[in-house]
């Protein structure tokens, strides 16, 4: 017996198996207690809760919304929510991530400080206060009466107003698509034609398809374009960024710029100089050193790093509930307030975010296998 | 089973498909020095780790001391306490000085009091000569010191079979000879050694047998002076021939 | 001969002018271009403005004390009057006031615990885990009393910079030696153990960590029988700390996965076993490899903690809306706000990858321990 203990194949047997029925232990007692619980505070299982209405507004959604809609709609909206904002901050986040990069990585001493004293400061401090200041920005500048205006664009605490066309929601939406669509067109069609013509046929199918939303199911006479004009005590036209949205979106890009700038900085310093200096003596200019070289390696070695940091960024538009922006979050928790679903709406929020970044991180690693340098692994 | 110090009976080992080992059949007496010969893939690196255990086998006997070593924990941890290995690439430990690579191995293996360790640590590393890099770190010293530091470790557990795999080829040449000169005085000293190394000239100084391993066997065995002045197995001459040149 | 030099040279030109001297520092790091010309002469006059505004904002014209509260309006410089009259609300929160002695002493026990973690000299694997739990528990003998004359102060009253100390240092504490639990775990020799701990790290770390908080604090209470619930913030310390055990998890394994096979060989030859191996050779190498990225990742933490501000707890982030509140000091949201920001900013950067970590890696490619 002794000798069958001491077994190094009997040991890993016996301790794998004990380790599965404890965790098959833990969980079976789990949804025990749980069932036990939930029964007794009287809530139902199960999703059919998704086909009941709301019965609660929410005050900011890129789909039509109502008090009348029913959960799943609402879920629906707030996923949405995330996408909208999450997806803004990655792009912008990314734009002025950049610029920062290159200021820090320039030779002009003042434009490296700006870079330095920019990342120090925002990457210090907690997102959520960042998030905090500027709504508490937003919501204490003046009333609509006393709005400021810069141009056509109106500043007060109802939100940020500014001009736009006259697109419906659905425009938008078919707009979107239509920009994902080309853009998946002009990767695959990559290895074809040049590149030039195909950045012009892409511009131009993407202008004729915007006329074409603008001018469509029009009544005459009505204009193009909408200002915001305040009507008594509101605004009316134009696009209206409200402050939720608008601190939330904020206090992500300024923070996750300083995150992103690192990133790139990292990537741009971690290219060989050696490879540089070969590109110069090649007779490149500084440019072409950069935008032939530098640039490429860059980006390959910052993709990983990237991923991680916008599957973060995603993530952290949950702070949106601190402030009132009603994001996918913020729905499930006041579903749950309003339902006792508990279970049901946490697995939802849960599959939710998985799937998004499931997606974010599909998509990078698309592009790494890409533009991956062939024959290193 | 046989009085002999290792004992080993139709050892066959597989990786995978790879056939490392095929029926090794092998008798190391008491106070032998066995040094084993052959060329790079033979499987003798393999052979010397799975008389203590380092590598797992596919079937044979492997008997060390009168223990069958084999999937048994408790029998295992035994024979590592009676048997040393000496490493190609040394293997201290970095983030320790050299006397308490010594210590600490006493203390946990063999339950040593942290007093009576330092003492035998302090007379291995004497014996080794390098008692004067005690409080040093292992990236402060030599790549023969290191070695020879990685003998006194293995020495100060008192084991009665020593292992040594390659010790000498991640050493510069001007170091070599340090550390075969303390082989050396072990092997003087009657204990039960396996060597594998390509120096010829220890191999001839100081081994009582050689073998010549190749893809996974032993095609020849005998002394050193059969071995290298009168090879039998072409594979064997071959070896012999590259190595003198 | 082929005809490949040239019949005549074409004009020797000068060689290159390498120049030195302050004149050109100036042009090399100023001036090397026309834009660049510009834009320094475009940022000196930004930064120059701004600096300017911001001294006659938050020093030349601002209030400091209390009694000249009145002067404090929009048109005037910084009120920090707020500080001195919301101070103790947002450092610790709820507490009495007659105990907040108690309150200060034990932040200062949690920063000096951080503070001796950063000496090499605590860097041992049993004198680190003896500080933190030492720390950590005088902080909660200090804070929560009842004995030796000490009133009961209990856990719902804390708040402020000293719930927000409290939170991390449980997190550390908590989380740090289930890290090391993850990581053993999921480079086990067992296939079931491995694939099933990396599963669980992988799931726990692409979750935000505010619908973790949020389940620990309201779906946990429905699975678990009510004697071992435990109360709301120990149940979002234990899952923030579970959090926090995930990321450092995978930084242990990365460790661990750059310490040469070699040195467990030779441990196993000479007949250590398992935990002795584990204590005294790789852990100590792997948390030496590792420590910019557990410094930073002990940073982020810090921050992190001001996410629990939404689910109800009064740590620093609550306290600092609660001292703006919507009576008096309404409009100084932004001075409270920057102090909030300056005591992160102290802990952050103090001890953060920027400055810290930046010796740590020098010391480290100097020499070893």
């Amino acid at each position: 017996m002794t000798q069958l203990l001491a077994s190094q194949r009997f040991r890993r047997l016996a301790f794998q198996s004990g380790f599965i029925v404890c965790v098959g232990l833990v969980v079976l007692s789990a949804i025990l207690v749980g069932h036990r619980n939930i029964a007794a505070q009287g809530i139902a299982t199960g999703f059919s809760f998704l086909e009941r209405t709301t019965g609660w507004p929410v005050n900011f959604a890129v789909v039509p919304v109502t008090a009348g809609s029913t959960y799943a709609w609402v879920l629906w909206a707030g996923l949405l929510n995330t996408m909208l904002v999450g997806f803004l901050t990655l792009l912008l986040a990314t734009l002025l991530g950049l610029v920062l990069a290159l200021f820090r990585v320039s030779s002009n001493t003042l434009m490296k400080l700006v870079g330095t004293t920019y990342v120090e400061v925002f990457r210090n401090v907690p997102v959520i206060l960042q998030v905090f200041f500027w709504y508490a920005l937003l919501t204490h500048l003046p009333s609509p009466r006393e709005a400021i205006r810069l141009g056509a664009v109106i500043l007060s605490n109802r939100g940020l107003m500014f001009p736009s066309p006259t697109l419906s929601g659905a425009d938008l939406l078919i707009l979107l698509a239509a920009i994902m669509a080309i853009g998946l067109g002009l990767w695959m069609s990559a290895e074809r034609a040049g590149a030039r013509m195909r950045w012009s046929l892409a511009a131009v199918l993407l202008a004729a398809l915007f006329a074409a939303l603008l001018l469509s199911f029009r009544e005459i006479g009505e204009p193009l374009w909408s200002v915001p004009e305040l009507k008594g005590l509101r605004f009316v036209g134009g696009i209206a960024l409200k402050p939720e949205f608008a601190a939330l979106l904020i206090g992500l890009v300024l923070f996750g710029a300083a995150y992103i700038c690192e990133i790139i900085r990292g990537g741009l310093l971690s290219v060989d100089q050696g490879r540089l200096e070969a590109g110069t003596a090649l007779g490149l200019t500084g440019f072409q050193v950069n935008r032939l070289i530098r640039i490429p390696l860059a980006v390959r070695a910052m993709l990983p790093s990237l991923t991680n940091q916008y599957v973060w960024l995603m993530k952290a538009t949950t702070v949106g509930i601190a402030i009132g922006y009603p994001d996918y979050f913020a729905i499930v928790s006041t579903s749950i307030n309003q339902t006792g679903q508990t279970l049901e709406l946490l697995a939802l929020l849960m599959a939710g975010f998985i799937l998004i970044n499931y997606s974010i991180g599909f998509a990078m690693n698309r592009i790494n296998d890409h533009i991956k340098i062939k024959g290193r692994s | 089973m046989t009085d002999a110090t290792i004992a080993i009976r139709a050892l066959n080992t597989h990786f995978g498909n790879y056939h490392a080992l095929r029926d090794i059949d092998l008798d190391v007496r008491n106070g032998e020095t066995l040094v084993i010969c052959g060329p790079s893939g033979s499987g003798k690196s393999t052979l010397i780790r799975s008389i203590n255990g380092l590598e797992a086998y596919s079937s044979g006997i492997v008997e060390v001391l009168g223990m069958a070593v084999g999937d048994n924990t408790r029998v295992l941890d035994r024979v590592r306490k009676r048997v040393g290995l000496v490493f190609q690439n040394f293997n201290l430990f970095p983030h320790m000085t050299v006397l308490e690579n010594c210590v600490l191995p006493q203390v946990r293996a063999l339950g040593r009091g942290r007093g009576a360790a330092r003492l035998e640590a302090m007379a291995q590393l004497t014996a080794m000569h390098v008692e004067t890099h005690a409080e040093k770190y292992p990236d402060q010293i030599s790549g023969g010191q290191r070695q020879r530091v990685a003998l006194a470790r293995a020495l100060c557990l008192k084991p009665e079979i020593m292992l040594f795999d390659e010790p000498t080829s991640a050493l510069d040449p001007e170091m070599i000879s340090e550390v075969l000169d303390v082989i050396q005085e072990l092997a003087r000293a009657d204990m039960t050694i396996v060597c594998v190394t390509h120096e010829m000239g220890f191999a001839r100084a100081v081994a009582d047998r050689v073998i010549l391993m190749a893809e996974g066997r032993i095609i020849e065995e005998g002394t050193p002076e059969q071995i290298f002045t009168n090879p039998q197995h072409p594979i064997t001459r071959d070896f012999i021939g590259a190595i003198k040149s | 001969m082929a005809g490949t030099m040239p019949d005549a040279l074409i004009g020797a030109m000068p060689p290159p002018v390498i120049r030195s001297g302050p004149g050109a520092w100036l042009r090399k790091h100023f001036f090397a271009t026309w834009y660049d010309a510009v834009f320094s002469v475009l940022f000196a006059v930004l930064i120059a403005w701004v600096l300017q505004a911001l001294m006659q904002w938050a020093v030349i014209d601002a209030i400091w004390r209390v009694e000249n509260r009145e002067l404090c309006t929009r048109e005037a410089g910084a009120c920090w009057a707020v500080i001195e009259s919301r101070g103790r609300l947002i450092l610790f929160g709820l507490y009495p006031f007659d105990e907040q002695w108690r309150s200060t002493l034990a932040c200062l026990v949690i920063i000096a615990t951080i503070a001796l973690s950063c000496l090499p000299a605590f860097w041992s694997i049993r004198r680190l885990p003896a500080l933190w739990i030492a720390g950590f528990g005088i902080f909660v003998m200090l804070m929560r009393g009842g004995f030796a004359g000490l009133p009961l102060v209990t856990s719902e009253q804390w708040g402020g910079l000293s719930l927000t100390l409290f939170i991390f240092s449980g997190v550390v504490v908590i989380g740090m030696p289930l890290a090391v639990v993850f990581a053993l775990a999921r480079r086990s020799s067992l296939p079931v153990i491995a694939k099933s701990f990396g599963f669980f790290i992988d799931i726990v770390r692409s979750l935000p960590l505010l619908a973790l908080l949020f389940a620990a604090a309201v779906v946990v209470p429905l699975l678990l029988p009510d004697a071992l619930a435990g109360n709301k913030l120990m149940r979002v310390v234990v899952a923030f700390g579970i959090f926090f055990a995930a990321y450092q998890a995978e930084i242990i394994r990365a460790g661990l996965q750059s310490i040469p096979n070699g040195q467990d060989e030779a441990a196993v030859a000479l007949g250590m076993p398992y935990w002795s191996r584990v204590v005294d050779i790789l852990l100590p190498q792997a948390f030496r490899n590792t420590l910019p990225s557990t410094v930073n990742q002990a940073v982020i933490t810090f921050k992190e903690t001001s996410i629990v501000t939404i689910i109800g707890f009064f740590e620093v982030m609550a306290s600092g809306n609660a001292a703006i509140g919507n009576g008096e000091w309404g409009n100084q949201y932004v001075e409270v706000y920057v102090f909030l920001a300056l005591i992160y900013f102290v802990f952050v950067f103090v001890f953060g990858l920027s400055r810290y970590g930046a010796w740590l890696e020098q010391r480290m490619r100097l020499g070893h321990d």
